[in-house]
């Protein structure tokens, strides 16, 4: 019984946060969804016909 | 500062696979495309073959010019002067005041000239470059050209 109990209180508080976060992102600007490897890239753009744009870069 | 700008992601995402690829734990790809600097940024053909580059930071408004001329470089190497016109004319429409505009239009002649040995659409090209952009070394490139 106390584990449902504590289940629910869990939720109560989860869906909120999740909701305002959610909230939060409507109208953000979409971000680049970056690949991580060459050859997926490749794959990738013999398969859509678009080029690849490589950036090189170093951790800051 | 630049890939965060939503026209930037925008124009990444409408046009490009983007990879972005750490030198400090890729030292083969990175040596594979000769990068001594970074940022390097390239346009690949989907062999892995580079066709632009350039190196250092831009704000999106020099950025996206620069990869649309990319585009339009790749285009006119592989000989698809119909795409290469397109991208080069739209870098110095759409990005007039970029950098990089200047070479576009000298460029642009290029492509026009070789779909159709077009000589006159070189020349006015030319002509125009060195209208619109007297001060830049494109249009010393194009100075024998006569008016």
């Amino acid at each position: 019984m106390r584990r449902y109990v504590l289940s629910f209180l869990a939720a109560l508080i989860t869906i909120p946060i999740a909701g305002a976060v959610i909230a939060d992102n409507k109208g953000t600007p979409p971000a680049i969804v970056w690949e991580k490897t060459l050859e997926d890239s490749l794959a990738k753009a013999k398969a859509s016909g678009k080029p690849v744009l490589l950036d090189f870069f170093v951790p800051t | 500062m630049t890939y965060p700008d939503a026209t930037v992601a925008d124009y990444i995402s409408k046009n490009f696979i983007p990879l972005q690829i750490n030198v400090q734990t890729n030292s083969e790809i990175a040596g594979k495309y000769r990068v001594f600097w970074t940022p390097t940024i390239l346009v690949l053909d989907s062999n892995g073959t580079g066709y632009y580059r350039f190196n250092g930071f831009l704000p999106p408004d020099e950025f996206i010019p620069q990869l649309e001329f990319g585009l339009g470089m790749m285009a006119l190497e592989k000989q698809d002067y119909k795409t290469a016109s397109a991208h080069l004319k739209s870098v110095v429409e759409k990005y007039s005041k970029s950098n990089i505009a200047p070479e576009a239009q000298y460029w642009f002649g290029v492509s026009e000239y070789k779909a159709a040995h077009n000589v006159e659409a070189l020349l006015n090209a030319w002509k125009k470059l060195r209208k619109e952009y007297p001060n830049s070394i494109w249009a010393l490139k194009v100075s024998f050209v006569k008016d």
